[in-house]
């Protein structure tokens, strides 16, 4: 394959990349930056993210810092032992997932829960069209920890796997 | 036919085009970018660009290529993108299939002298539908601008979502892309 149709193949999955970050509320160069890495055959620092993809030193920072906290790419120290700090992706997009339902959904189903909870624990066992409310919102919640918590303790094939020996 | 290749040698884009183009939307993105797209422009002979005059579109989409080359990738899709916000475009347009199919219109207003090309759009849903972009524009650069029509008239409620479609595509030496529109 020429290199050509390579740098075409790659290309077209980082643009696609973009429009999939832009969906999740990151920016368009979140996903490109992202991409850029994810096919990058060695670390890369700052300088060659902005050499590679055109953007300003500022957004690239700032693009590498958010992509970091997600855990989507990761820090490296430089080869021999320089200051200049080198990005890798993360290549499984599974773990980069269930570390996003570890950190920040499960915090935000949990903190969630425990308000509505307190809520209900605040109102007479009478009825109301409130009690029903949030009774119906606990227990969803309660059913979304749930599949969270199934969802970042095991890996896709094992679900897949419990999921094909499943016959009701 | 591929992208960067005139339909029509006597075809010639209006000089607004040309400026809004280089000036306002290469300019957003750095003055450096700005500066190398008049000089491509120059190259091609063309200097001072003024609205209202018309210039070879081929000599146009020469420094369009030179310009490609030099950048990355992406800034041919930002640019399309920008270009309803930055350009004069067709009014009395509300809804994103209204929009998508002002695309042909404003082209037609820009382009003159032969064939030139088309957007053509067609619903497939309620909230779908397909352009077809047969122009001498390169693929990343009409995405960019079919996305950019669809967010300006989409509903805030909604996302605008492209997908490239069609069987056809001028990065593989094709005359014709066609992306299909989510909004």
């Amino acid at each position: 394959m020429t290199e050509d149709a390579r740098a075409a193949a790659r290309e077209r999955v980082i643009e696609s990349m973009e429009q999939s970050a832009e969906v999740y509320g990151l920016s368009r160069s979140a996903g490109r930056i992202y991409g850029v890495l994810y096919f990058a055959a060695r670390p890369r620092s700052i300088p060659e993210l902005v050499e590679e993809t055109g953007y300003a030193k500022s957004t690239v920072s700032n693009v590498t810092r958010t992509l970091t906290r997600i855990g989507l790419i990761h820090r490296r120290s430089s080869e021999g032992g320089g200051r200049r700090v080198r990005f890798e992706a993360e290549p499984e997009i599974w773990f980069v997932l269930q570390d996003v339902f570890r950190q920040y959904v499960q915090r935000e189903l949990q903190a969630t829960l425990r308000d509505v909870q307190r809520a209900e624990d605040r109102l007479p066992n009478d009825g109301s069209r409130e009690r029903e409310r949030i009774r119906r919102l606990t227990e969803t919640y309660e059913d979304l920890q749930e599949i969270v918590q199934l969802a970042s303790s095991y890996s896709a094939s094992e679900l897949r796997e419990a999921l094909e020996s499943y016959e009701p | 036919m591929v992208a960067y290749e005139a339909f029509d040698r006597g075809v010639e884009v209006d000089g607004q085009t040309v400026l809004t183009i280089v000036e306002t939307a290469m300019g957003r993105f750095s003055d450096a970018y700005r500066d190398r797209a008049i000089s491509a422009l120059a190259d091609e002979g063309i200097t001072d660009p003024e609205p209202g005059e018309w210039y070879p579109q081929q000599a146009w989409l020469h420094a369009f290529e030179t310009i490609a080359e030099e950048l990355q990738p992406h800034v041919l899709d930002r640019l399309g993108e920008q270009l309803p916000h930055v350009a004069e475009w067709p009014n009395g347009h509300e809804t994103v299939p209204d929009g998508l199919r002002s695309i042909d219109e404003a082209y037609r207003h820009n382009h003159r002298g032969g064939e030139i090309g088309s957007y053509r759009f067609e619903r497939t849903d309620d909230r779908a539908g397909d352009v077809r972009c047969r122009t001498p524009y390169p693929c990343p650069f009409d995405r960019g601008l079919v996305r950019g029509v669809a967010q300006q008239y989409a509903p805030v409620d909604s996302f605008v979502f492209i997908e490239e479609t069609g069987s056809t595509c001028r990065r593989d030496g094709d005359d014709a892309c066609t992306y299909t529109v989510y909004w």
